[in-house]
């Protein structure tokens, strides 16, 4: 139980590092000249884009537009909240946390989109370099820097804490199938519905009352009798 | 639901009350309908339906569907030949007469209810688990690693054959001990092996049904030491998928391979040595 508790924490702890890793720099630009000056340095954040100095050396936008970031943030939002709410291991309904499941893993892609497809399809489209390359120009001399920033490794670190936890979620609801009812339940309840009704005491009234008649019935034949008798001088 | 107890107490003060004023008929109506509730009863636990009074079948023509059933399924006689006369000749005569028998036919109504209730059914609700083969068919132990704690792993045609074949033995010795007495242990096991055999000619992608919450199972608790495995598996899924990216990278820009190659090679590196941890310690180990 302590495992389990313990990579629940470490999603949590991921979800956060992946939440605040949005609004560091994710990307570093920058230009260097034979003196060592900086001639120019950009930086980009997913949420501010590119931020730096020296417009000439400015790389094009990425194309990643706020709608994506906004769905993005609220995706972790939402697993983050789901998965304080929700406890899988408290409930009795094991298939509708499948909801759950999958926007847990919803989550998962889009770290991996962010560690593995804004590079291929991003960064690299735009002749950013990828992870950290240095490039020296021929013709000016001036030395290129291209660096992944901290909001990339952080990425990473936040794609390995939420992994587990998301795999062995969606793993547990796959392979569990909690019964609502237990067999002798069932039965129970069927047995209730189907089976005649035996009001036994009921019974045993009705003969009781039926016994009680009866003796008086013959009590009064008795006194009948003897009345008979006795006024017939017998 | 009445407690066996209080109902036999109560069934004893009729009995007594009902000879006192010689009223048969109840007593009559009152034993075949605890013979009626308990067919229901033994049928429900069997897995079957209940009688179906709207149809006008009888308790006789139930229990014998019982029989049936299970003789087609297990190859056993719940309801022997002498019971099964018994009931039928009975209730033919409580149906003829409405209700009026003789004491000495009462009496045997409520034998017949006596017998039914002695009759100890085994659980159907049980579900096969490994745990569950080991402790029955230890003997059976060229196959325990087809029922690891993983789960039925093993796809080998040949072995699943030889396996219903060594079910089929041991369902044979069963059908012989039930033929010469009932017994619920015996026929739980002849349910168990039923199990087997049935989830092995399915493909083996069922869920493993459990009751109550997760937390309190055992097969979730054992498969929460998966989870260190996946971290493994976490590990290797990025390392590998910044490899194949660099590799994109060299594609396009192959000037890069002399700096990137050292990268591409430690970062494949690492996903193979995270991959082969984790094929040791939870795919071949688990076998």
């Amino acid at each position: 139980m302590k495992l389990q508790i313990m990579f629940k924490s470490l999603f949590f702890i991921g979800c956060g590092i992946c939440f605040f890793s949005l609004f560091l720099n994710f990307y570093s630009f920058s230009v260097i000249s034979q003196t060592g000056a900086l001639i120019s340095v950009w930086e980009y954040n997913f949420i501010f884009g590119w931020e730096g100095f020296n417009s000439i050396y400015r790389p094009p936008n990425l194309g990643l537009s706020i709608e994506f970031m906004i769905f993005y943030l609220c995706c972790i939002i939402t697993a983050m909240a789901l998965n304080i709410i929700k406890n899988i291991e408290k409930t009795k309904n094991l298939s509708k946390f499948m909801l759950y499941a999958y926007i847990n893993i919803s989550l998962l892609m889009l770290i991996g989109f962010m560690v593995i497809i804004f590079p291929c399809f991003y960064l690299l489209q735009n002749e950013l370099l990828f992870p950290a390359v240095i490039v020296i120009e021929d013709l000016s001399g001036y030395t290129l820097y291209y660096a992944i920033g901290i909001g990339y490794y952080l990425h990473i670190i936040s794609f390995i804490m939420v992994f587990p936890y998301v795999i062995f979620y969606y793993q547990s609801i796959s392979k569990f199938n909690i019964d609502q009812n237990s067999f002798s339940d069932r039965v129970k309840e069927i047995l209730a519905r189907e089976n005649e009704g035996l009001d036994i005491d009921k019974y045993i009234t009705e003969e009781e009352i039926r016994k009680m008649e009866q003796e008086t019935q013959k009590r009064k034949e008795i006194y009948f009798k003897s009345q008979v008798l006795r006024e017939g001088g017998l | 639901m009445i407690k066996i107890k209080t109902l036999d107490d109560k069934l004893k003060d009729l009995i007594n009350v009902c000879k006192e004023t010689k009223n048969y008929k109840k007593l009559a109506v009152v034993a075949f309908i605890l013979l009626s509730n308990r067919a229901n009863e033994i049928g429900l636990k069997l897995g079957l339906r209940t009688r179906s009074k709207v149809e006008g079948e009888t308790i006789f023509t139930y229990l014998k569907n019982i029989n049936t059933v299970l003789e087609n399924n297990f190859k056993i006689t719940l309801f022997n030949l002498s019971f099964m006369t018994k009931i039928k000749k009975l209730e033919h005569l409580f149906l003829k007469a409405r209700g009026d028998l003789l004491l000495s036919h009462i009496y045997d109504i409520y034998n017949l209810y006596y017998e039914l209730r002695k009759i100890e059914l085994p659980d159907f609700s049980k579900s096969l688990s490994p745990k569950s083969f080991h402790n029955e068919f230890s003997d059976l132990s060229l196959f325990s690693s087809y029922f690891s704690p993983n789960g039925l792993q093993t796809e080998n045609i040949a072995t699943k054959k030889l396996m219903v074949f060594k079910l089929e033995q041991k369902e044979d010795q069963l059908n012989k001990q039930l033929n010469e007495k009932y017994d619920p242990t015996l026929f739980e096991r002849k349910i168990l092996i039923h199990q087997i055999k049935n989830s092995l000619s399915q493909k083996g992608s069922g869920k493993i049904r459990i009751q109550g919450t997760l937390r309190d199972n055992l097969v979730y608790q054992r498969s929460l030491d998966k989870i260190t495995g996946y971290v493994l598996l976490g590990l290797f899924t990025i390392l590998f998928s910044i490899g194949i990216t660099i590799l994109f990278e060299l594609t396009l820009y192959p000037s890069l391979a002399a700096s990137l190659g050292l990268l591409v090679f430690i970062l494949f590196g690492s996903a193979a040595f995270f991959f082969y941890i984790y094929w040791i310690r939870f795919i071949r180990g688990g076998e």
